[in-house]
């Protein structure tokens, strides 16, 4: 019997791996070995052309600690970080709420309509918003002759970087706003009746029934969001190149331009390492927070 | 019911590795498409008739159609090597980010082509410190190339550590622009010397109503002077203005910074005397409004078909002026934005395929073709082809006659210097931009025209951090 058993078990266990193994090899291809072969490269004084690879150590690692541009890069992420997850939270909850009074028939529609700007090419964005602060654009035109206000959005410090936030909330608030809509979406009718004999309504519903009720799903959306913050490099890229004064930059620019600018791809796969060490210990500190306030409603 | 279980199991797993190699499949016919080999003629070269060699253009259009126009005659020309058939393939070079970063990433997965153009003379210096290009200075057909093209002049700017390794195609000599209807409202010429440059300034903000009148609002328009990701600016701003005041004195030679010290802080006040006229806001398309509003820019020659497109007259709305130089007479030595020919060396490009690059582009360059090509390549991109006689060949006396803009550009073509011959050009004039152009700009922009702050300060630092990022003596 117990032959049988194990025999079962061993058959079972078989089809696991067989199952999963395009997985495993997916992840084999382009996940582990892309890691250790950048690991490797980490180490390196490369350009990927040259015969010649000096193996350097932890020097790309060191240079790392002084290196403005890579202490810019880490600043600035946070600095993404707060405003972006603040913004496409309050935003995207503003657009879920209202959508979600609209009546059924025209709801998928306007839903729809907010996910547009998540639709539309970073790119093509970017270039939209050059093109209305450039200096001869009608809407720099109105400031002069109106209010004598001569801005120089994308190369003044104080501007440059909140242009950079506002397009990025711009375009996934609305994104969001579908996750937070569809939270709503699934509170039951039971709920809301039974607050709804309570006396709650309005903002103290908000507070106290609903925003709890869809803890989860804002946990969801409060880590993407945070993922998105150290993933920003279009706009940046096309609009300030990170300046100025490195106040736009960001992790993803500096490796563009150190690995594929000044083709120092060692020292470039160093930075991509400790940007993704930054990456993963900032979500986990989100993550701890979020599972905590989730354990204290009841998730 | 467990052998149905078993079965189903089997058949995803069957259908996940179909799926998987049929991905697979389908990845490496991309491939092979991607590098324009048909099955046919894989076999062919398999069976030792043809030779098929790759030729990557530039990402233009134009360039493609230009070159793939040649590269249809020339295989009809069934130009042989070893006995086999030379055909040559072109395809645009990926800009997957940059063209230089396309052909960094074909040279690491071994699938360069065996010969490409729009190679600068800086990443040309990152190509041979790399040891994946030919050297050219011993090839006899090479040199009968730059004989026939009257380019003797020329090479030696070229050179990198003593060899030649880029076959330059294209120069336009990186000048002033300047706003003709604005230098007549000031009641001045253009601008030769330092002197005479320094005059237009100190008078620029007098003249402001002037300037209005024919829509001027500022001197000069270079919103990446304060951009370190736009180093390449460097090139055509800080470095044109340098070469023509220092008397086309190197900046860089072997390991060692040699910049002026003098004529660097002369070049970056020639940039303070526009003062808090500089335009930093970005402006489209400057030169095809109604009235351009600044006195002066960088030219920019592959523009010139647009300029005529717009009806805008060479002499009448816009005219090149030299660089800047000290005295009256002196040679207006300028950046050249120049870009070549080169021809990779990797172990997956077989020699044969060298060969045959070699026979593609001798027959583009011979003594018997290099003029019509140089013509056909002026004419698509209005871009002036390296060569000595562009303004005494009868061959481009037309184009010339047509677009006198061009013959004003012909002229300093042969003081034009190309780009630094070091693999660390980037990292270079990011430094550069870094701690000189970008704060002194800022300094400057409180100051009115004409009075531009002391440059040696910043002049000092960029030496050290010119030395620093280029790891330069």
């Amino acid at each position: 019997m117990k032959k049988k058993k194990n025999a079962f078990a061993r058959r079972r266990d078989l089809i696991g791996w067989v199952l999963n193994a395009p997985y495993l090899l997916y992840s084999l291809v382009f996940f582990l070995i892309p890691l250790i072969w950048a690991f490797w490269l980490s180490m390196m004084d490369w350009n990927l052309m040259s015969d010649d690879r000096i193996f350097v150590g932890l020097r790309n690692f060191t240079d790392l600690f002084t290196d403005n541009k890579v202490q810019a890069a880490f600043v600035n992420s946070y600095r993404y970080l707060v405003p972006i997850v603040l913004l496409c939270f309050l935003f995207g909850l503003i657009i879920a709420l209202l959508v979600s009074k609209l009546p059924d028939k025209i709801k998928g529609f306007v839903a729809v309509l907010f996910f547009i700007p998540y639709l539309t090419s970073g790119v093509a964005t970017s270039v939209v918003v050059k093109y209305f602060f450039n200096y001869n654009s009608i809407f720099n035109e109105f400031l002069r002759e109106h209010f004598g206000l001569n801005i120089n959005w994308l190369t003044d410090e104080r501007y440059a970087f909140g242009i950079m936030v506002g397009i990025v909330v711009w375009k996934m608030a609305g994104y969001y706003a579908l996750f937070i809509l569809s939270g709503i979406e699934g509170i039951g009718t039971d709920v809301n009746e039974a607050a709804a004999l309570d006396g709650s309504t309005g903002f103290h519903k908000l507070i106290h029934v609903t925003l709890p009720m869809i803890l989860p799903t804002l946990t969801t959306v409060l880590v993407l969001a945070t993922g998105l913050a150290f993933g920003i490099f279009t706009e940046p890229y096309l609009l300030t190149g990170g300046g100025p004064n490195l106040s736009t930059t960001s992790w993803q620019l500096e490796i563009y331009n150190t690995s594929f600018t000044r083709f120092q791809s060692g020292y470039g796969a160093a930075m991509a390492i400790v940007s993704a060490v930054q990456i993963f210990i900032t979500l986990r500190i989100v993550n701890f927070v979020a599972d905590k306030l989730n354990e204290r409603f009841g998730f | 019911m467990k052998k149905m279980k078993k079965l189903a199991a089997l058949s995803m797993a069957a259908a996940m590795a179909v799926s998987l190699a049929a991905c697979g499949g389908e990845s490496a016919g991309a491939s092979s498409e991607a590098s324009g080999e048909t099955a046919a003629e894989s076999t062919a070269t398999a069976s030792g008739e043809v030779i098929e060699v790759d030729f990557w253009t530039a990402p233009q259009q134009v360039q493609y159609d230009l070159w793939e126009s040649w590269a249809v005659e020339f295989n009809a020309t069934n130009t042989q090597v070893n006995g086999k058939t030379v055909q040559v393939k072109v395809q645009q070079m990926p800009e997957s980010p940059s063209s230089e970063a396309g052909i960094q990433n074909a040279i690491a997965t071994g699938t360069a082509p065996a010969v490409s153009e729009n190679v600068n003379r800086g990443f040309a210096a990152t190509l041979a410190a790399s040891g994946v290009v030919y050297d050219l200075s011993e090839e006899d057909w090479f040199n009968e190339v730059i004989e026939a093209r009257q380019m003797g002049d020329t090479m030696d700017a070229w050179a990198i550590d003593g060899k030649q390794y880029v076959l330059p195609l294209y120069v336009n000599p990186m000048t002033w622009q300047w706003n003709t209807k604005a230098l007549d409202a000031m009641g001045y010429e253009v601008p030769t010397t330092l002197a005479e440059f320094q005059e237009i300034m100190d008078n620029f903000d007098a003249k402001k109503d002037d300037l209005a009148a024919v829509g001027v609002t500022h001197s000069f328009y270079r919103p990446s002077l304060v951009r370190p990701d736009q180093y390449w600016d460097r090139w055509s701003d800080f470095m044109m203005i340098y070469d023509g005041l220092s008397g086309g004195k190197s900046i860089v030679e072997g390991d060692t910074l040699t910049m002026d010290r003098d004529a660097a802080i002369q070049a970056m006040e020639v940039i303070g005397d526009f003062g808090n006229s500089l335009q930093q806001g970005e402006l489209s398309s400057i030169w095809v409004e109604a009235q351009p509003s600044v006195l002066v820019t960088i030219n920019a020659p592959w523009e010139i078909s647009l300029y005529h497109e717009n009806n805008k007259v060479y002499g009448v709305d816009y005219e090149y002026g030299p660089a800047l130089v000290q005295n009256e007479g002196d040679t207006p030595y300028n950046y050249a934005d120049s870009k070549g020919l080169v021809f990779y060396k990797t172990d997956d490009i077989s020699e044969e395929e060298h060969l045959g690059a070699v026979e593609f582009v001798k027959w583009c360059y011979n003594a018997e073709n290099s003029a019509q090509s140089d013509l056909e390549w002026l004419e698509a991109t209005t871009m002036l082809p390296v060569r000595g006689d562009l303004n005494t060949n009868e061959a481009f006396a037309d184009i010339m006659a047509e677009y006198p803009e061009l013959a004003a550009l012909a002229e300093w073509v042969p003081c034009s210097i190309p780009g630094l011959a070091t693999d660390k050009d980037a990292d270079i004039w990011t430094a550069f931009t870094e701690v000189c152009t970008s704060p002194y700009v800022n300094e400057m922009s409180q100051q009115a025209p004409g009075n531009a702050p002391d440059a040696s300060g910043y002049i000092d630092a960029a030496i050290e951090a010119m030395k620093t990022a280029g790891e330069l003596q």
